[in-house]
């Protein structure tokens, strides 16, 4: 593990362009597309001899060709080395082996490769998060465009309702990685005092997991697409005769396959790898955040799987698990997928909220208020979430006595969350609060939030969900919790790391103004959806309805501000990795031990020893002088500081 | 910073010029991805007198006709031809003359078994007037709805009688791409029906489940489900 | 909902006279703000919230009014000290110094989460007593039944007591003030059944025959069967005009559909 008998190891070796490219992503993609292609002749030829009248399973070819690919892909990017070498007890691998695995002296080519630094695959996962927001975002615009103006006007609607379906999965996979992923790989280890996380390798897998979920996705678009959005409801799921369909199945079983192996790290990383010092009680709450929110994911996740296993089950198999017909029932599949659907948007909020909360300490000077109180909201929503999503089956039609407890639990949400937002206001109010780019997110998000937990009241409460149900008002709505609040945290999680991990600093004046364009035309075009909604306009629509046109014509005209902080964005981001002027170390006068190790970060992170802990990182203004107030009332204020408490293990 | 300011300011002008040309690409694509369902050119109904036209089509059992350089599976899917978007003229008698090629499959909904909102409530099925077809005899029909909130409504349902199974292929049919195909004789089926003012848009679509020959719910898959094939619209417009 | 204790240093400004009273400026400005925004919903809200055209809509839009004026305190408390903070409390550029590490009392912490509960009480009380209300009323002999049958992408209405079917022309009628229940199925995938102004929504399972709750329609109109839940290629094509008319009209439509009266 020491960082200097591994030099001379780099001197022997000079690698080769073939030793360069494999294993590399390159080996990967032209291994999996060649193993795709052989799966799927040899299923056809296969299900075309055994069906009777010679006609291939076009389900189960797809379905053989994703396998395939994911095998090669995963033996051309080099997953499998290294098991003869070193699995069977035959030796365990040498320091110098690992620091080459963890992509010691190969640049920015170990972006490429199936590195195992938790680092890379931080910054791996966060470009492609960008990129996956970027090509959802343009599913988005497609939307609005579609719904300018009344009538099929520039989509048939089966191309539209495959866009809507594609925009949807393609947000929800992002949202769910897109703080657990980038930050949660990158910056918690350093703010748990790790040198990497608990299993690098598994680390690896997940994001190249992650990376081959994404052309099994967008292969539904020669495939024939899918009608069903991101929800895939069953029967519609099964009954669609293109294989477009098994491409949304597909994914969600590598994309929850890769979610369930970083989770599983994460919690086991945070459980033991935690430096000297730093007890339960002193964790960064972002740490908590992520944590809570990939304990989360693994209890809800594996229903997402079974759901999508039974789909494809029915579609290959013609087993009949959701075909009324024949003795299913659609009601499980609803069951199935929403048992995940809720707490996933939970599994989105957790992290995000956690990040904006690590923001508004650092921007306001002062400790986070009532760190406890914040800690135990977050754990509220944690346990509460997992029995909500009945309330996705309010208008099914079922039994009417089963909507109580889930009205209860849905509800009883509120209290927890409205524990997080005292936290917030409270440690803003008073602070030396420095406005930035990061913390105009969270502002923006405590604003964006506040409107969609409200709107979410009115889904929650039965007599009102009953005009609501399956409207726009519920598109508006969790477009304001989603997006609105969550990928605004993101944001100001992306713009407050991203010095740290890129090194580089973010022009704010272009953070500025991609803050204002996405705020204003965010709440411009979901406030005008809102409306829509009340009106009575059904989800899903490629073709809106005359009484809904003025409402719709808005809301896209608001999104063209949307667009525009889009390339915003992606400029900013472009322009700085060209030529943006770098960072410092602690760039923002921040506490925790991400901002304590030198930009870039070394590759085992701390030079020398681990550090110890001895609080939380949020000892601001305890070496102020006396303040205004009597010293007897402020020590009376913070007795409860947990910085004070929590004994050593 | 400052001596960057203004090389920022193009950068951004430039990023945003381009961004909405990706978002117009985007789009364009979208469109052109025929892979996803398409409309097909349109086919407009031949004007006959000053207040009257003649919409010829014909429904066939697959789409070597109509779509020849379709891939497996679409080049046996079932399709209405020449094409599924007409144009029809405004406030006029619209008669309809479809060739039948395809054998009977059945309804899920008796509703659709009835002749509804052509004049005189009948449709001529060779030559034959009938107001209702008996359920298992009907392989399509021809059912034209208005868009949500229309108000110039048309509603017009014709179930279109099935060729026998076993029928003899002896009719020859040019397709799209000059080859003779062979189907059964068909069934001819006739009916009318009054268009209103011009501007005004409306879908039709086909209502017997024959998209797959698997049971409830796989019908309406498939063809019935990708526009270009059993589902189309019909925009009343002056040409 | 007064919550004047709600900061653990609201006492602390009295001892150094040169600080502002930030805590209370900015309930004042919460309460002011709060109830000019109620009084400014109160008098839009007819033009937002849905029409309601049966007894089930005219419950649901006031449920919604009173949630409305229980949410915007809460929303205004937020919006308030959120704005407060960014415009009194900001530094220019990088702050210097720290601010005071405040942290929440017992009595604070135990009083927001009381008030956030108590809300979520009422929340949860009042919806379940409104929904009581609108599903407990039992279908009688006079109620009409109509049998609505969802496939891709239609709707097709039967009324049973008249031996009656909608024929075409996607319009159907309902006698005004009479109750009137529908039972929902699907022949094909899963649909969703709504009539917006009259309150009206249940999903069409197939394999399931559901129910709505008794409704009756309150004021003569045309109002639109729409489908909610996403059930393919024209799920945004499925409509059905719905009249709601005198009793007289509704009882020479049902002749004309083939219905005996």
């Amino acid at each position: 593990m020491s960082s200097t008998t591994s030099t001379t190891v780099a001197e022997v070796k000079h690698p080769t362009l073939f030793n360069r490219l494999v294993p590399s992503v390159v080996s990967g993609i032209v291994l999996g597309i060649i193993g795709a292609v052989i799966a799927g002749v040899l299923i056809n030829k296969i299900t075309t001899a055994l069906s009777p009248d010679s006609v291939p399973n076009d389900d189960a070819v797809t379905v053989a060709a994703y396998l395939g690919w994911l095998l090669f892909f995963f033996i051309g990017i080099g997953a499998f080395n290294g098991i003869i070498k070193w699995g069977f007890n035959r030796h365990e691998a040498t320091p110098a082996e690992e620091l080459e695995l963890a992509g010691k002296d190969q640049g920015l080519w170990r972006y490429f490769r199936y590195t195992t630094d938790h680092k890379v695959v931080g910054m791996q996962y966060l470009f492609t998060v960008l990129v996956l927001f970027f090509l959802g975002s343009m599913g988005a615009f497609m939307i609005r465009l579609e719904q300018s103006r009344p009538g099929a006007i520039f989509f048939d609607p089966s191309t539209y309702n495959t866009i809507v379906g594609m925009h949807g999965m393609l947000m929800i996979a992002t949202t769910i990685v897109m703080v657990s992923g980038p930050f949660g790989n990158f910056i918690l280890p350093i703010m748990i005092g790790a040198r990497d996380m608990a299993f690098p390798r598994l680390n690896a897998l997940s994001y190249w997991l992650l990376f081959s979920a994404i052309p099994i996705f967008l292969s539904t678009l020669f495939l024939g697409g899918f009608p069903t959005g991101w929800t895939g409801y069953a029967p519609l799921s099964v009954q669609e005769l293109t294989p477009g369909m098994d491409a949304y199945c597909f994914l969600i079983l590598v994309f929850a396959t890769s979610t369930t192996v970083a989770a599983m790290n994460i919690v086991t990383t945070v459980l033991v790898m935690r430096t000297k010092g730093m007890t339960w009680g002193r964790l960064p709450i972002f740490v908590w955040g992520v944590v809570l929110s990939v304990i989360l994911s693994l209890t809800a996740f594996p229903s997402f799987i079974v759901s999508q296993i039974m789909v494809l089950m029915d579609r290959v198999f013609n087993t009949s698990f959701f075909l009324a017909a024949s003795g299913g029932s659609g009601w499980l599949y609803e069951h199935l997928f929403w048992f995940m659907g809720h707490p996933e948007v939970y599994v989105i909020a957790l992290p995000a909220m956690a990040a904006a909360a690590e923001v508004t300490a650092v921007f306001s000077r002062k400790p986070l208020f009532g760190y406890r109180v914040m800690v135990s909201g977050l754990i509220g929503i944690c346990v509460l979430s997992v029995l909500v999503w009945g309330h996705h089956l309010y208008t099914s039609g079922s039994e009417n006595a089963l909507a109580a407890p889930y009205m209860l639990d849905t509800e009883l949400i509120s209290i927890p969350t409205g524990l997080f937002f005292l936290g917030m206001i409270g440690t803003l109010w008073r602070g030396k609060i420095w406005v930035t780019v990061p913390l105009l997110f969270v502002v923006g998000m405590l604003v964006n939030f506040v409107i969609g937990g409200i709107t979410g009241i009115y889904l929650a409460d039965l007599p009102t969900d009953e005009i609501l149900h399956g409207g726009m008002f519920v598109t508006a709505h969790f477009h304001f919790t989603l997006v609105g609040s969550m990928v605004f945290g993101f944001f100001a999680g992306f713009y407050y790391w991203f010095p740290k991990m890129v090194g580089k600093r973010l022009n704010p004046m272009l953070g500025t103004l991609h803050f204002w364009l996405f705020e204003v035309g965010f709440v411009g075009t979901f406030g005008a959806l809102f409306y829509a909604g009340l009106q009575g306009e059904p989800r899903w629509s490629a073709n809106v309805a005359p009484p809904f046109a003025t409402a719709n014509t808005i809301a896209s005209l608001f999104a063209v501000l949307i667009a525009a902080s889009v390339f915003v964005g992606a400029y900013n981001v472009i322009y700085t990795l060209v030529r943006g002027e770098p960072a410092d170390a602690d760039e923002w006068g921040a506490k925790t031990l991400e901002w304590t190790v030198p930009t870039p970060v070394p590759l085992e992170n701390f030079e020398g020893e681990l550090p110890v802990v001895t609080s939380l990182p949020y000892n601001y203004g305890a070496s102020l002088p006396e303040p205004v107030t009597s010293a007897a009332e402020i020590t009376g204020a913070i007795t409860q500081a947990p910085m004070q408490t929590q004994g050593q293990e | 910073m400052r001596q960057h300011s203004s090389g920022i300011f193009i950068g951004l002008v430039v990023a945003i010029v381009l961004g909405f040309g990706i978002v117009a690409g985007v789009a364009l694509s979208f469109r052109s991805a025929s892979g996803l369902g398409y409309e097909p050119a349109v086919w407009q109904a031949t004007k006959t007198g000053p207040n009257a036209a003649t919409l010829n089509i014909s429904a066939m059992p697959d789409s070597q006709v109509c779509h020849p350089g379709a891939p497996d599976p679409e080049i046996g899917w079932v399709s209405y031809c020449p094409s599924t978007t007409f144009d029809l003229p405004p406030n006029s008698v619209i008669t309809v003359i479809v060739k039948q090629y395809d054998s009977a499959s059945g309804l899920y909904n008796d509703f659709f078994q009835n002749v509804q909102g052509t004049i005189g409530g009948v449709a001529m099925y060779n030559n034959k007037p009938m107001n209702q077809v008996k359920d298992a005899d009907i392989a399509h029909t021809f059912t034209i709805q208005s868009q949500p909130d229309e108000v110039n409504p048309i509603f017009v349902s014709v179930p279109l009688l099935g060729v026998a199974d076993d029928a003899p292929s002896n009719t020859n049919v040019t397709g799209f791409d000059g080859n003779q195909y062979q189907y059964p004789k068909p069934n001819i089926i006739q009916f009318q029906f009054h268009t209103g003012p011009a501007g005004h848009t409306y879908i039709w679509h086909c209502y017997v489940p024959c998209g797959n020959d698997r049971e409830t719910p796989y019908g309406f898959s498939g063809p019935m489900s990708t526009t270009g094939f059993m589902a189309g619209t019909i925009n009343v417009t002056n040409y | 909902m007064s919550e004047p204790n709600i900061e653990g240093n609201a006492g602390n400004a009295s001892t150094a006279p040169a600080e502002p009273r930030h805590m209370r400026r900015a309930i004042i400005i919460w309460i002011v703000l709060s109830v000019v925004l109620i009084a400014i919903w109160l008098a839009v809200s007819q033009f937002i919230l849905p029409q309601d055209a049966s007894s089930l809509g005219a419950g649901d839009n006031f449920t919604f009014n009173v949630f409305t004026v229980l949410s915007i305190p809460v929303a205004m408390f937020v919006f308030v000290f959120l704005a407060y903070s960014l415009l009194v409390f900001r530094t220019r550029g990088r702050p210097t110094e720290d601010g005071i590490p405040l942290q929440p009392r017992l009595s604070l912490q135990v009083g927001w989460l009381g008030i956030t509960s108590l809300l979520c009480l009422f929340l949860v009380i009042w919806g379940l007593f409104a929904f009581y209300q609108e599903t407990s009323a039992a279908a009688t002999p006079n109620t009409l039944v109509v049998q609505v049958t969802a496939q891709q992408w239609q709707w097709t209405f039967n009324y049973p007591q008249y031996n009656a079917a909608s024929n075409g022309a996607q319009v159907i009628e309902l006698p005004v003030n009479r109750p009137v229940i529908f039972y929902v199925t699907s022949d094909d995938v899963l649909h969703g059944f709504a009539i917006q102004a009259l309150g009206v929504r249940v999903d069409a399972n197939p394999g399931e025959v559901t129910t709505t709750a008794v409704v009756t329609p309150t004021q003569i109109g045309s109002y639109t069967v729409r489908c909610v839940e996403l059930c393919g290629l024209l799920h945004s094509y499925m409509w059905e005009s719905v009249k709601v008319v005198s009793t007289d009209s509704f009882n020479s439509w049902i002749q004309s559909q083939g219905g005996h009266l």
